[in-house]
């Protein structure tokens, strides 16, 4: 069993944590995003986007197998058109190609013994929706043609993973069940958006497996959903602002619930007084349920992983990470 | 064809939506649409300041605006041309030249395609080539376009070694060229060897060294230009900043890319170590800008360090927007203004109205600043903007009183702002049921429409569209004043008046208006009608319509398309129905084309052929084949009056009894639950009755009965008068199958109003079993009951619960 972990974040950056983290936990491998592809309206085309960079800091991510992701949004298969629909698995094979030519230099540099000449898998991330499975489908199809020698995974989410038949299953070699954002964040109903174990359990209620070999992934981030006067608003990310969050004259905390008490702006965000912002970070005991339950409802599984790294929220759960890696 | 009618279920949303985009939970609203703005925070000129303006858009990235520069670039070559080139000409060279085609030109000396071109028979002058061999070399940096490169293209590395080539070419010509040209080349090489990248530090250094020695502090825009790339390759974050603050006051294309880059640290550490009130200045400006929250501090300290700022009249425009989106457009569009108590953690309403109490005590905080500013150092749009306070406190005789003392402005945006604030004032202060002021509002606003193109078309529901719209909060001020002129009629009770200006206002509040229908059938012409219309406001609006002679003021009011007559009818007789006036009902549906809701009815069939007076869940010897021959509000008023007729004239207990149950049957077919529902209401919505529940700022966006659903509870959605009426049936008969009957209407009643009390709303208790209901269990034998049970075998199981 492969312990994995998400790099997701769009530059590498200098990180004295990072050897001690995948030592401690015996990590075996890390999905790199490698870049983002969207609809770009002004040039009517698909682009690549947030390309990773800081490659030079990229050393501790590349010692150990990677596979690298292309994350495509799912608006880019709802725009294109036939000559797209071409080109783009060749636009993204070159990419791909590119990057790797880049990350080997690197290795080189550093003096890091690849574990192979390349990546043998590669993975693309896509949200696809009925109307868009034809496309997608068709992109993986020729993607793999052209990379024949790789294996190629997409990321399945929670709904496809159950509702296979109307969704369709990906032509692609394996899949990695993403076992997060499982509702909707826009609803004052939803416990927790990103993470709720009622949820799971009731999208892993198929009895037939998938018919794709199958990762699965867990999240260990989270973020708080924010409500002004019960409609949603937009994400507050806490990455920086735990202190203030904190703040005692600014917010009071029910259950998962912070109220605002006194004006305050986050992040250019202006919460209001009244306004409420919703927790929506697993908990430790949720995840580790988790855990147990895909080890049941999925046993074949030949990796485990995490989505994603930054040694803040590892750090934060260290211990599920720690229970759940030892369950496998 | 002419269909109007929506019948909604939350499943059928997307389907029925006559919507061009349409996401998972219908249609949406720009962020801008849904906030009432009515003072222009761009009011005070053209220098890109536009798209800083208070918005929730501000952080994303759109097209800078590029135009002011180019038009100072060209302005600059003019003068170095000695005005011998237009500045036309010179834009049409610099911008709208693709570099081929010049450079081909130059290479072949063959200046044909340019012929008549002012600044081209300046530049082929001998004396004038140093320039044209600027111009071509400038050229060659335009086709250099590293930063739009192909994306997918992986070779730039390479190319960026020819980048770095002519770079170099550029900086060589600095030395030997004249002072204006020596610029022009210095930022050439600028931006080339930025472009190259920031890694190579001996490029950087020469980079650093070309902005100090021929750039740095010149009045000119390519100097301005280059501020950017000097910050960007600045190591200290407080000179980057400095840097990249100077490009933002000094350019308008440079000014997104500066503001997206300029880190608020940087900035307090910048204000911390800087004594320079320029840089102070703009620090505070952008401190001011970056935020969404209050900023009044900030603005006092620029208005302190430069009181003269440029930048002084937008920010004092984003304040007024912030408080005009906390405070007027709750009031005005009901957007963020449902607060209920029951809504868990969610706010409640005592917290809204602390939180306006706050905001009502900073527009205070806000009038004394602006005020003592206006005392000191008046402006044009200071003082309009204090006008505009005093407006939104409601101090509409202070606002007259600067009002008055104000000029009429050549200046469009000032006048339009002028004009603005006199009708809030004229709305508040004034008779607005005299003549004289009505034709005074009329004279206004159509200076205003004769000011502002796309404020009249925004009134057209004909050739308007909301989606082609870039500037839908701006162009839509004529529309948010005639809401708040209709407002103020509504206050005074002139319905016809106000429904006619929220019409005609063609602007999105939080209440179901139906679409913009642009024929003269269509529910957005009675939507306003249906939820405040009397059935004498109908002949009001009918008159008018009709009226040949209209004054300016109700011209004003007229829509772009009126609706047929049989529209404005249809609702009065509709109103009279669910009223119980069915009489009225009567006579206006006769007055009606007898084919017009099989014609006009987009779901006609919930007008059913089948009789009124037959439910399908209650057993009736009424024969279910007799009904009508064609869907019709008319034909089924005949019943229920014909079934009232005998309640009322008949002598005989037993018929009466029947005449009882047969009109509880007609309430329940037009009840919510009934199949002929649309007698009652123009449309149905699983999400009835609870949408401003679960939706509060979604009224808009899918049919809902409100404000109707709480006026018509009791009998459209809780069966209450059909359950009064099967009572008495089974109080006056003898006859035990009718006593049956009226017991299982009574029965059906309660389980669908039980359905909403207990699945819709929490805040509707469940009706307790009554005693009567009990008494069902006395009629198991009869035929009726029997009859009831095959067909709805529910109903047996249901009584058994009652045991």
């Amino acid at each position: 069993m492969e312990h994995s972990f998400y790099y997701w974040k769009t530059s590498f950056a200098t990180d004295t944590t990072v050897q001690t983290f995948i030592a401690e936990n015996q990590i075996d491998h890390f999905y790199l995003r490698y870049m983002d592809v969207d609809w770009s309206y002004q040039q009517c085309m698909p682009m690549p986007r947030a390309e990773i960079t800081g490659i030079d800091k990229a050393a501790p991510f590349l010692q150990k197998k990677f596979t690298p992701v292309v994350f495509i949004t799912n608006k880019t298969f709802e725009k294109i058109d036939n000559y797209w629909e071409d080109s783009l698995p060749y636009k993204v094979r070159n990419r791909i190609v590119f990057i790797n030519n880049k990350i080997k230099q690197t290795q080189k540099q550093a003096g890091i013994i690849a574990t192979s000449d390349d990546s043998q898998e590669i993975q693309i991330d896509c949200d696809w929706t009925e109307t868009t499975r034809d496309r997608y489908f068709k992109f993986l199809q020729k993607l793999k043609q052209l990379l024949p020698d790789k294996i190629i995974s997409v990321t399945i989410r929670l709904y496809p993973y159950k509702y296979r038949s109307k969704m369709g299953v990906p032509p692609v070699d394996k899949g990695m069940l993403m076992c997060y954002n499982m509702s909707n964040i826009r609803h004052n109903a939803t416990t927790n958006s990103v993470f709720d174990i009622k949820d799971l359990e009731q999208y892993l209620t198929p009895t037939a497996p998938y018919p794709l070999p199958m990762d699965v992934a867990l999240p260990v981030f989270g973020w708080y959903a924010w409500f002004n006067a019960g409609n949603f608003k937009g994400i507050v990310y806490p990455n920086e602002h735990q202190q203030l969050l904190a703040d005692t004259n600014y917010f009071v905390k029910t259950g998962n619930i912070l109220s605002i008490k006194n004006d305050v702006e986050i992040n250019h965000q202006y919460l209001r007084q009244g306004n409420v912002l919703r927790l929506e970070f697993p908990t430790e005991k949720a995840l580790i349920k988790a855990g147990k339950l895909l080890h049941d409802k999925l046993p074949n599984i030949k990796r485990i992983a995490f989505y994603h790294y930054d040694n803040q929220l590892t750090n934060q759960y260290k211990n599920a990470i720690e229970k759940i890696y030892k369950m496998y | 064809m002419k269909k109007y009618i929506r019948c909604i279920s939350t499943l059928a949303l997307s389907l029925l939506l006559p919507w061009n985009i349409i996401l998972c939970c219908g249609p949406t609203l720009s962020n801008d649409e849904e906030r009432f703005l009515l003072f222009n925070s761009a009011i005070d000129g053209n220098y890109g300041i536009k798209e800083f303006t208070y918005s929730n858009e501000l952080f994303d990235v759109s097209e800078a605006e590029k135009q002011p520069d180019f038009k100072r670039n060209c302005k600059e070559w003019k003068k170095y041309t000695s005005d011998k080139a237009s500045e036309k000409d010179i834009f049409e060279i610099q911008y709208k030249t693709p570099p081929t085609l010049f450079l081909n030109a130059y290479k072949l000396n063959n200046w044909q395609n340019f012929k008549g071109n002012t600044f081209i028979q300046w530049l082929v002058l001998k004396e004038n080539h140093a320039a044209l061999d600027y111009l071509a070399l400038a050229k060659q940096a335009e086709a250099v376009d590293i930063l739009n490169a192909d994306p997918w293209d992986t070779t730039v590395e390479r190319k960026k070694q020819d980048v770095l080539a002519l770079a170099n070419l550029h900086n060589k010509r600095i030395a030997t060229a004249p002072v204006y040209l020596q610029q022009r080349y210095a930022f050439q090489a600028i931006k080339l060897w930025f472009y190259v990248g920031t890694d190579d530090t001996p490029t950087m250094q020469k980079l650093q060294q070309v902005f100090v020695n021929y750039l740095e502090g010149r009045k000119t825009i390519v100097a301005a230009w280059a501020n950017i790339y000097f910050a960007m390759v600045q190591k200290d974050p407080t000179k980057k900043t400095l840097y990249l603050l100077k490009a933002f006051d000094e350019s308008d294309e440079k000014k997104q890319f500066a503001f997206l880059r300029i880190d608020n640290k940087d900035l307090s550490t910048l204000a911390a170590v800087t004594k320079n009130t320029y840089a102070n200045s703009l620090v505070q400006t952008m401190f001011a800008m970056k935020t969404n929250g209050r900023a009044l501090e900030n603005i006092k300290k620029v208005a302190k360090f430069n009181p003269d700022s440029k930048f002084l009249p937008a920010l004092v425009g984003r304040e007024i927007n912030k408080l005009e989106s906390w405070l007027s457009t709750p009031k005005m569009l009901g957007f963020y203004d449902y607060y209920l108590e029951e809504r868990g953690p969610y706010e409640t309403k005592t917290q809204r109205q602390l939180l306006e109490k706050k905001d009502a005590e900073y527009l205070s905080q806000f009038v004394e600043f602006l005020t003592n500013l206006n005392k000191a150092h008046p402006r044009p749009p200071l003082q309009l903007a204090l006008v505009h306070i005093y407006n939104m406190q409601q101090n509409y005789a202070a606002a007259s009183r600067l009002l008055s003392m104000l000029p009429v402005y050549s200046n469009k945006q000032y006048q339009t702002q002028k004009l603005i604030e006199q009708v809030i004032v004229t709305a508040h202060i004034e008779d607005i049921d005299k003549q004289a002021v009505k034709e005074k509002l009329a004279t206004n606003m159509n200076q205003l429409l004769q000011l502002n193109p796309p404020f009249k078309k925004r009134l057209n529901k004909k050739i308007y569209d909301r989606w082609q719209d870039e500037d839908a909060e701006r162009s839509d001020d004529v529309s948010e004043l005639l809401l708040i002129l209709s407002r103020a009629y509504k206050i005074r009770g002139d319905l016809v008046t106000s429904g006619l200006l929220y019409t005609k206002a063609n602007i999105i509040t939080n209440a179901y208006d139906g679409w913009s229908e642009n024929n003269e059938v269509g529910y957005s012409h009675i939507a306003w009608y249906d939820r405040f219309a009397k059935p004498a406001t109908i002949d009001g609006l009918l008159v008018l319509k009709h009226k040949i002679k209209k004054t300016a003021f109700e011209k004003l009011l007229s829509p772009s398309q009126w609706a047929k007559d049989d529209m404005y009818n249809d609702l009065k007789g509709t109103i009279l129905f669910r009223d119980q006036q069915y009489d009225q009902a009567l006579e206006v549906f006769k007055s009606m084309d007898r084919n017009f809701w099989r014609d006009n009815y987009e779901y006609s069939h919930y007008l059913p052929i089948t009789p009124i007076t037959y439910t399908g869940l209650v057993p009736n010897t009424t024969n279910k084949k007799m009904g009508y021959p064609i869907a019709s509000k008319l034909l089924i008023t005949q019943d229920v009056v014909t079934i009232i007729k005998n309640i009322t004239n008949s002598t005989d207990t037993e018929i009466r009894a029947a005449a009882y149950f047969n009109l509880g049957n007609a309430q329940f077919n037009t009840s919510y639950h009934g199949k002929a529902w649309i007698m009652f209401s123009y449309g149905k919505s699983s999400n009835e009755p609870i949408s401003y529940n679960e939706f509060p700022n979604f009224l808009w966006g899918f049919y809902n009965f409100s404000p109707n659903d709480l006026k018509y509870r009791d009998n459209y959605y809780l069966c209450k008068s059909a359950s009064d009426n099967y009572a008495k049936g089974f109080a006056l008969s003898a006859n035990k199958e009718l006593k049956a009957k009226c017991l299982l209407g009574l029965l059906t009643c309660r389980r669908f109003s039980n359905f909403i009390r207990k699945e819709k709303s929490s805040s509707m208790k469940r009706n307790s079993t009554p005693l009567y209901l009990e008494q069902l269990k006395n009629y198991q034998n009869t035929y009726s009951f029997k009859q009831a049970a095959v067909h709805c075998p529910d109903i047996k199981e249901y009584l058994g619960k009652l045991k």
